[in-house]
């Protein structure tokens, strides 16, 4: 998205010290030459689209409060003190699916809950994104051979972006998993809406 | 018109006013899992409540009778996954017992130990969340924080943070070393002026006494009616643990006090005094690992008696031991095989919530959040 | 009160409808007629003192070599807080048509036991107020921890069996 390299900007010298007054002033309003000006150059950033608004996107992932199972106690010591999910700009649970972008499913699905998780993950807005935390999510877990009650595997119900193992996966494998949700994201494209290529892939092996 | 006179108006039938009804859960971030409650509603007041459970039917009863019985230890870890350690314990007793074994004093001491740091974990997460649920969070980071020391301990002994697998039929899977045992008695020095801070940062807060006090009040007949036990119970003003009435593995070597609710800041029997007795239970269990830690001695981990596939004689028995939610039982029926034939498990936040409708008629809506709370339920063992 | 107490004032008072009793095992037990649990357990309250019902379970007794076909539900029955009365009942039911009489007007705990053991195994608590699965789906179909029970295939449309 690099536009024409002369464009007119409402950007004051911001190098020179002006007073307010002399901010709004309009004589302050004139063309810039990125090639040319040293103040502009050091003070504005060109980038895609794309890569804005993936860059916005990735910092303020916000989770949905949705724990099913033990694995959302380990969610909710993530978002607690010790391991502190806000430094990674993923703070805000969010309690409705409206507000949220990215659904963790931590613990068994049931049967019974399975219709539930399905209308939960239509109600949330696009882009959205979809963790499997724990075994029980990726395949039924322990309860894969006998639990007559248990999906075996949300993926059978919902698309999953990051796949993380483990009975339930420590705070750190979560927080690996956001990372994983946030690389993804940076290759957003905004034209693109289907982002069918993006889905499939298992990032956590 | 004046706000009398709709009253009188709707008392008269010129206003029509009618009952709502309300769907909490199964998504709700104040239900600690996926519950459901229907409330009845005439205006802000509930008239009715009914709760639905069974979205975590995770099939432990079947699953045990087709596993054999060392396999099915991890699947009681998952019951009560606040405290895996009290699970794993009542359900390696109920075995124990069928099979007539002794188990070896370190272990039992051990097993003391481990269990109530748990309890202590599951108590600060209930607390935490309470806290959180009626709209404090400060209390919750702070609960985290030392939570998360009694896992590292926990984790140290045995490798996980939550789901442990580490009370085994006939011991304990790994000892404990001095370096653990140190760790352990750290933790009881670090924990008791702790608990002034949660008291100056909650039980003190005015808000959060209005918010709880004379609030859901469960009367003693209606606790034991509805079989609750553990802190609801005791908080109605009922000396009843089974730790102190009934004592298993070593319980009767301890001098620790049973707190029960007194009413302090209302009625007894409503959602400060269970509170209260949460709060006071992590002290004694604190001064019970203190004496546990004086008193262990060098000896085996575990029983050479009981095989890697164990097998009980013949017959049933029921065995119960005092969670942090209550009485924890395990109904165990045994065909001579490795594999039991029937394993119920009596869990105590089953019949814990069974009593909610009870509490939550004539309260506010926004009360049956501090309701729910107050209860500490865990759906993995309400609904198995 | 000693077991043997409890079991022969449960004899005197109701007679042949206390079918058996064992006492020399873990839980002491009397068998009683299905029919007249909820007299006996009423009794076992007021008269007794168990004003606390610990444990109500379903069994199926069916074994693999199908000697026996029986459900059985078991009451496991003390007092608060006096901990060291305890008793146990049990109820041997047939496979078709099993029916016992509720204990809900007894023990309210009773409501949500009782329901669970209809979900799980089948048996039939008559004069029970709400009688609906509790555990499984509303619409499940049969009644998992029976011995000869079989995991659906498939539910709304959602495999189920792993393949």
């Amino acid at each position: 998205m690099v536009g024409p390299m002369s464009v007119p900007l409402r950007l004051p010298r911001l190098r020179k010290r002006t007073s307010p007054k002399a901010m709004a002033s309009p004589a302050n309003i004139q063309e810039i030459n990125f090639n040319t000006d040293a103040a502009t150059r050091d003070n504005v950033l060109i980038s895609s689209l794309d890569k804005v608004l993936n860059w916005t996107r990735k910092s303020s992932v916000w989770p949905m409060t949705f724990g099913l199972a033990c694995c959302a106690i380990e969610m909710m010591a993530t978002g607690a003190s010790n391991y502190d999910i806000d430094r990674f700009g993923s703070g805000p649970f969010r309690a409705t699916p409206r507000q949220a972008d990215l659904m963790i499913v931590a613990g068994t699905v049931s049967l019974k809950m399975a219709p539930r998780v399905k209308l939960l993950w239509e109600q949330m807005p696009e882009p959205k994104y979809c963790i499997a935390m724990g075994a029980c999510t990726i395949s039924g877990g322990p309860y894969i051979k006998y639990g007559y009650h248990v999906l075996k595997g949300v993926d059978r119900l919902i698309p999953v972006d990051v796949y993380i193992p483990g009975c339930p996966p420590r705070p750190e494998a979560l927080l690996e998993g956001l990372f994983r949700i946030q690389e993804k994201m940076k290759y957003e494209r905004i034209l693109d809406r289907t982002r069918e290529g993006l889905r499939p892939e298992v990032l956590v092996d | 018109m004046s706000e009398v006179n709709q009253m009188q108006a709707s008392k008269q039938g010129d206003v029509a006013s009618e009952e709502m009804l309300l769907n909490m859960g199964p998504q709700h971030p104040s239900t600690h899992g996926v519950f459901r409650v229907v409330i009845k509603t005439d205006g802000e007041i509930v008239t009715d409540a009914e709760s639905h459970i069974g979205y975590l039917h995770r099939c432990f009863e079947k699953i045990c009778e087709n596993v054999n019985y060392t396999m099915a230890t991890p699947y009681t870890d998952r019951l009560d996954y606040l405290m895996a350690m009290g699970n794993n314990l009542g359900y390696a007793m109920s075995v124990e017992r069928l099979m007539d074994v002794e188990i070896p004093e370190r272990a039992s001491y051990i097993r003391v130990i481990v269990t109530e740091l748990s309890r202590i974990a599951s108590h600060l997460l209930a607390i935490g969340t309470y806290g959180m649920d009626i709209g404090a969070i400060t209390p919750f980071l702070y609960c985290f924080r030392d939570r998360e020391k009694v896992l590292t301990i926990l984790e140290t002994i045995c490798g996980q943070r939550l789901n442990y697998n580490y009370v085994r039929i006939g011991g304990v899977a790994y000892d404990m070393d001095d370096a653990m045992l140190k760790m352990c008695g750290e933790f009881c020095k670090y924990f008791m002026p702790r608990v002034m801070e949660y008291n100056d940062l909650l039980t003190y807060n005015g808000i959060f006494i209005q918010r709880t006090a004379n609030v859901g009040i469960l009367t003693a007949e209606q606790a034991i009616d509805f079989g609750c036990t553990g802190p609801v119970l005791r908080g109605s003003g009922i000396k009843r643990d089974l730790r102190k009435d009934a004592p298993y593995s070593l319980y009767d070597r301890f001098d620790f006090e049973v707190p029960v609710g007194a009413g302090e800041a209302g009625t007894v029997g409503d959602c400060f005094d269970r509170y209260m007795v949460r709060m006071r239970e992590m002290i004694e269990s604190v001064k019970i690992v203190e004496q546990a830690l004086s008193q262990i001695e060098a000896g085996p981990f575990k029983t050479d008696k009981i095989k890697a596939k164990p097998k009980p004689s013949k017959g049933d028995a029921y065995t119960a031991v005092e969670n942090a939610r209550g009485e924890l039982g395990f109904y165990l029926i045994s065909d001579g095989s490795d594999t039991a034939f029937r394993l119920k498990c009596r869990s105590p936040a089953f019949s814990n919530v069974s009593v909610l409708h009870e509490m939550c008629r004539g309260a506010m809506v926004a009360d049956v959040v501090a309701i729910i709370g107050s209860l500490d339920i865990v759906m993995g063992e309400i609904d198995r | 009160m000693t077991p043997q107490d409890i079991a022969s004032k449960l004899k005197a008072k109701f007679g042949d409808k206390i079918v058996a009793e064992t006492l020399d095992v873990h839980d002491p037990f009397c068998q009683v007629d299905p029919m007249s649990i909820a007299e006996v357990c009423a009794f076992m309250k007021d008269e007794l003192g168990f004003n606390y019902l610990r444990c109500l379970s379903g069994v199926d007794y069916m074994d693999k070599k199908k000697t026996t076909d029986d459900l059985g539900v078991i009451y496991h029955l003390g007092a608060i807080p006096d901990a060291s009365l305890l008793f146990c009942l049990k109820v041997i039911l047939p496979r078709t048509g099993a029916k016992v009489a509720t204990v809900e007007n007894v023990w309210s705990t009773a409501d949500w036991h009782e329901r669970e053991a209809w979900d799980m195994f089948g048996i039939d608590f008559v004069g029970h107020h709400n009688q609906t699965r509790i555990l499984c789906a509303e619409d499940w179909v049969g009644h998992a921890l029976r011995k000869d029970y079989k995991s659906p295939d498939e539910y709304h449309g959602i495999r189920n069996n792993v393949v």
